[in-house]
Formats: C-alpha cells, sequence, structure tokens
C-alpha cells in the first residue's frame, strides 16, 4: 500500500494523473460537452440528454462517474469502439476497413465488461441478435453464406441506422467452415479475435503464417517487429525457406535476417494449422479431405522452399517456442504465469499474449489513442502507460473502467 | 495563439469556398464559420496546445444527425457513401484538404437542407432551430435582429455555447455577400429566404469547430 501511494504521489508530481485536480476550476457545460464529444466520438447538441448528469458528476468532482454517464451515448460503442477495433483488424490498419467479426467481438466485449484477455483466449463470437434487428431493415444471416464464408452479415450491419450496441449478441462458441460442403463446425482452437474471420483471413492469407505472428506483437503488444528482434536467442526454429546465406554471405542472414525470425519463427507453429481458402478460414483439425477424412497436420506453406535450407526447421505440429525471453524482450513484455515458454495452437498463444503485462500497457495505450485521438508512444510516456496498465488489470481487465480513467487525464485533454 | 490563427484562417476558407460553391449553383452547400473560443483557457497556460482531430466519415454524419436530429435517409446516405472516400482516415489536421472540406460541406449541406424542409412546415413556435424567421417572406422582410437570434440559436444547438463577437461578424458579413449576390428582383423570394438559412446552417456545420474533437 505504501509503495502504492509513493507511486501514485511520484505520478502527480510529475503531472501525469493530476487532471482532474485542476480541471476542477474550469467551466462544467464546457467540459461536460467536450468530457461527452471524447468518449462518444461525436458532436452532441448543447442540449443532450446525457449532460445534466456529466455534469454534475464534474461538480462533485467525480470525473470518473461523469466519463461512464458518457459511455451511455451509442457513439462511443458505434464510433469509437468500432474504428478503435477496425484498425487493428486487418493489414491496412484502417478505420475505414469494412465492419467486421473481429470488430463485433470487440465491441461485444467491451460492452458486456468482459475481461480484455478474451480478445486473445475466449470461445465466443458476437452476431447480429435476430430478435433485435431493425423492422424494415435485411441483416443477412446464414451462417454459412453470410457469416462464415463472406462478410455480408457484417456489411449489412454497416448501416448509419443500426445501433450496433443494442443489435449485437453473443453466441457461445466459435464457428468454422468444414470443408466446401458447407458444413459448420466448433473451430477446435479459439483463441478470441485471432481466430476471427477478418485477422485470420487477413494474416494466413497466401504467405508462411509469420505474419499473425507478426500482425498479433503488433496490434496486441504494439510492438512493430524491428522492436523485438533479438539476434542473440536461439535459430532452433527458423524455417527451410530462410536463406542462412543470404547473397552468399551468412554475416547478412545474421546481422539482418536471424533476428525477427528468431522469436517470429519460435511463435509461427501457432498457427501451422490454419489457413485462408476460397474466402473462408480453416484448420486442419477440422477440414475433412474428400474421403471424408479429417487431414490433420500442418499446411503445407509452413514449410515449403524447403530446399532453401534444408537443415531448417521443419514444422509437424502446431507447437511453438516462445524466443522472446532474452533480457531486452523480457523486460519489454513482462511474461507472466505459467508455461510461457511453449505451447500448441493459437489459444495457448493467446494465453501467452494476454496475461503479459505489455498487453494491459498496449490496451492503455489504445484506449488513449481512440478516446484521445492522437498517439502516445512507450518511449516518451511510460510511466503513464505502466500506471494505467496496473490501474486496467486492477479493475479486472474492464475496458469501460479504462475508458473512464484515461478519457479525463490531462494527456488526454489537454 | 496560432490555433486561433489557423481556426481565423479556416473560417475565411470556408466561407470563400461557400459562397463559391453556393453560386455556382452547385447541388450543395460549402462554408464556414468558426469559434474563437480560446482553447487556452481549459486547463492552463500549457493548452495552448490543445489537441484537434478531424472527424472521420461517420464520426461527422452521426454528428450532424445528433445536432440537426435528423435521422438518416436515403438521400443522406448516398450522399455519405459518396463522400466517405474522401474524408479523413487517421484524425490528423494534416490530412486536411480542399476535396475532403468540399464533401463536409456537401453532406452538411444534406442535413441542412432536410432541418430547413422539416422547419418550414412547422409553425413558428413550435420550431426548434429557425425561431424568428418567416419563411414565408422574402430577404427583405429579415431583420438582421432575427437573423442574429437564428445565428445564436443555431450556435447553440451545433457548437454548444454562444456564438463570438467575431463569429458573429463573419455570418453577418456572409448574408450581406449572400443578399447581395441575389438578384434584387428576386429578394423578395421566400426560396432566398430558405436558401440563406439552408447555406448559414451549413457554414456553421462545415466550420473547424464542428468538424473537430
Amino acid at each position: 500500500m505504501g509503495a502504492k501511494m509513493t507511486n501514485i504521489l511520484r505520478l502527480l508530481l510529475t503531472g501525469i494523473i493530476c487532471l482532474p485536480v485542476i480541471v476542477k476550476a474550469v467551466d462544467a457545460d464546457r467540459e461536460a460537452k467536450r468530457l461527452l464529444e471524447r468518449i462518444s466520438g461525436t458532436k452532441v447538441p448543447g442540449d443532450h440528454a446525457l449532460l445534466p448528469r456529466i455534469k454534475g458528476f464534474i461538480n462533485a468532482g467525480k470525473w470518473n462517474n461523469a466519463a461512464e454517464v458518457a459511455m451511455e451515448h451509442p457513439g462511443f460503442l458505434n464510433v469509437t469502439i468500432k474504428q478503435m477495433a477496425l484498425k487493428m483488424s486487418t493489414r491496412e490498419e484502417a478505420i475505414q476497413t469494412a465492419f467486421n467479426d473481429f470488430a463485433a467481438t470487440f465491441i461485444g466485449i467491451v460492452r458486456d465488461n468482459r475481461d480484455a484477455r478474451t480478445l486473445l483466449t475466449g470461445n465466443f463470437q458476437y452476431i447480429a441478435d435476430a430478435n433485435k434487428i431493425p423492422a424494415g431493415v435485411t441483416i443477412r444471416s446464414e451462417y454459412n453464406s453470410h457469416i462464415v464464408k463472406s462478410n455480408e452479415h457484417f456489411n449489412d450491419l454497416e448501416n448509419l441506422n443500426i445501433d450496433l450496441g443494442q443489435i449485437l449478441g453473443p453466441i457461445e462458441g466459435q464457428l468454422i467452415l468444414q470443408n466446401t460442403t458447407d458444413v459448420v463446425v466448433y473451430n477446435p482452437d479459439p483463441a478470441g479475435v485471432l481466430t476471427s474471420r477478418a485477422f485470420m483471413g487477413a494474416h494466413t492469407t497466401a504467405g508462411t503464417n509469420r505474419r499473425p505472428v507478426e500482425f498479433t506483437f503488433r496490434q496486441f503488444m504494439c510492438s512493430p517487429i524491428e522492436e523485438w528482434s533479438d539476434s542473440s536467442a536461439s535459430d532452433s526454429r527458423i524455417g527451410r525457406d530462410i536463406d542462412r546465406y543470404p547473397g552468399g554471405d551468412h554475416t547478412k542472414f545474421q546481422v539482418s535476417c536471424k533476428g525477427c525470425h528468431t522469436v517470429m519463427d519460435g511463435f509461427r507453429g501457432a498457427f501451422a494449422k490454419w489457413n485462408w481458402n476460397n474466402n473462408y478460414i480453416s484448420n486442419r483439425d477440422v477440414q475433412v479431405n474428400g474421403s471424408g477424412m479429417v487431414q490433420g497436420g500442418v499446411e503445407g506453406k509452413l514449410n515449403s522452399n524447403s530446399n532453401v535450407f534444408s537443415n531448417g526447421f521443419v514444422t509437424m505440429n502446431n507447437s511453438f517456442v516462445n524466443n522472446a525471453r532474452q533480457i531486452a524482450n523480457e523486460n519489454k513484455f513482462g511474461w507472466r504465469g505459467s508455461n510461457i515458454d511453449q505451447g500448441f495452437g493459437v489459444k495457448d498463444f493467446g494465453q501467452i499474449i494476454s496475461k503479459s503485462k505489455r498487453f494491459s500497457e498496449c490496451m492503455v495505450k489504445r484506449v488513449f489513442e481512440s478516446v484521445c485521438r492522437k498517439e502516445i508512444s512507450f518511449k516518451e510516456k511510460l510511466d503513464f502507460l505502466k500506471y494505467y496498465a496496473n490501474e486496467f488489470e486492477q479493475q479486472g481487465y474492464n475496458f469501460k473502467k479504462l475508458y473512464s480513467m484515461i478519457s479525463v487525464t490531462e494527456e488526454c485533454v489537454r | 495563439m496560432k490555433i486561433k490563427a489557423l481556426k481565423r484562417n479556416f473560417i475565411l476558407l470556408i466561407m470563400a469556398l461557400t459562397l463559391m460553391n453556393f453560386f455556382m449553383n452547385c447541388s450543395g452547400f460549402e462554408g464556414s464559420s468558426s469559434s474563437s473560443s480560446d482553447p487556452a483557457s481549459l486547463i492552463s497556460s500549457k493548452s495552448e496546445l490543445q489537441h484537434y482531430a478531424i472527424q472521420s466519415s461517420e464520426q461527422l454524419a452521426r454528428s450532424l444527425s445528433s445536432v440537426t436530429n435528423i435521422d438518416f435517409n436515403s438521400t443522406i446516405i448516398n450522399e455519405y457513401n459518396a463522400r466517405k472516400p474522401l474524408m479523413s482516415t487517421d484524425y490528423t489536421l494534416g490530412s486536411v484538404t480542399a476535396p475532403m472540406l468540399i464533401s463536409i460541406s456537401n453532406l452538411s449541406s444534406q442535413f441542412c437542407n432536410e432541418l430547413v424542409k422539416k422547419e418550414v412546415a412547422l409553425t413558428a413556435n413550435t420550431r426548434s432551430y429557425f425561431l424568428n424567421t418567416d419563411f414565408n417572406k422574402g430577404l427583405n422582410d429579415l431583420t438582421d435582429q432575427q437573423f442574429s437570434l437564428e445565428i445564436d440559436m443555431l450556435s447553440l444547438k451545433f457548437w454548444g455555447r454562444s456564438v463570438t463577437d467575431e463569429e458573429r461578424l463573419i455570418l453577418n458579413e456572409t448574408k450581406r455577400e449572400f443578399v447581395l449576390a441575389i438578384p434584387e428582383a428576386s429578394r423578395n423570394s421566400n426560396t432566398q429566404t430558405r436558401n440563406l438559412m439552408l447555406s448559414t446552417c451549413t457554414v456553421m456545420l462545415s466550420s473547424f469547430d464542428f468538424i473537430t474533437l
């Protein structure tokens, strides 16, 4: 307790969490409107129904409560959360990405106060609740055609007259296609939005399934590949398709290639059974061949170009190892819990990522950038990110609680 | 002070675009005015660096719907879909382009058009926005005082605050130029009164204060 108070005092002195104290002196009407607009992501009329309650809490110095009231505005889920999620869902990292299953599940997790770690570990998804579709609105909802094999269900939800916060509902389990005859089965390796059609489709299409590792770190650890490159880690997992003598020069491999591949190829096995084919995602453990037998094994692309360096690692199953355990990456990511060195499949991978300190810090960064609409960097604001990551965890990884804290910080407002 | 200068220049640019667009008989309007509300008063002197973010297409559409209390109809949705690709995708002021500003004012004008239509159909005492305008009369019958009261109301509805002296000056000047550009014989047409309100509404909803968060 004493250490925590010391920490708070230090942050106060450095101006990190002093906003509520300072802002108290300013115009509550104006601040109420600004807070509501910041959280809802939209402009509101001066006589909006939520403003009196927000103002009341501001006058009482209860800024977090004021922010919680602001979250009742439909724009919070329909704009602020949606745009944050869309930006994380695909390779383009654009808010104008078409609405998709990744964003729908993200919205559901926030709305229903689910633990944020279920973003990477959950075995559920969100789609439109048929009972809540407004009259006169058509939402194509056939599971095979419109959800698993296309984005049409979610395209239909991208309708300005639909309130996503009202219409989305959870379904337990994640369904994927078994084969081309349209049979759907439960995903044997569910991992929240990592195994969503949008994310998996964006990153397992073509390629060698390294990209889903790269983008998991990029989106959920806020760490681009060059930041976790580590040439000192083991290269025993680097695949056969990576040339150890590029241009005849082994030094070039050691200096330029190895660093990224040690960590990325170490984790790559987690995605060994996943692929994107004919507009749907597939997993070898449920895919059946022409004889009706489960295919098993791993996708061929994991071992493609095997003659480039034939002594490289051969992927036989979906096991992976965590090669980001050297001191620099250990400090950066803050791995925690048991079974952090290895695992099988995307679910284990998601567990390891979600339990790390860096995941919480990254979620603080994501929330800050979505509600304050400006960037914040680990380099310049590490103390701020660490402080609120800790608070986020103390609040049970609840996104709404995090928004209520971040949206009223001085860093956000000024 | 830099922000203030930026906002003032923004007002003038949008005003010029509005008038040009309007008198070129474009389908939509363009324009602006903007506040000179002092960002530095927010917290402390550090607030001179207050951050502004341009709204994305969906944010802007929902904002327009929210402050005008106009639902999304097919005309508005068509305009939105046509303009969406030109809108901001990263919230940064640096992403602002002339086509983006024109798109914003065109989308705003659709909401304003619906708003004016809706208000015209109501009696003055049941309206929420244009309480002081007689839409059956021409521009010659619209007094400066009536126009000023309309600006006050729109400012409260759209910006959530009182209009500043500088903004009032700019909007009055916009009105004066608007009237001068109308042939004298046409000024008594009530259509021009509607057009003035449509233009004023569009100007205010395309302003820096409105399109940023």
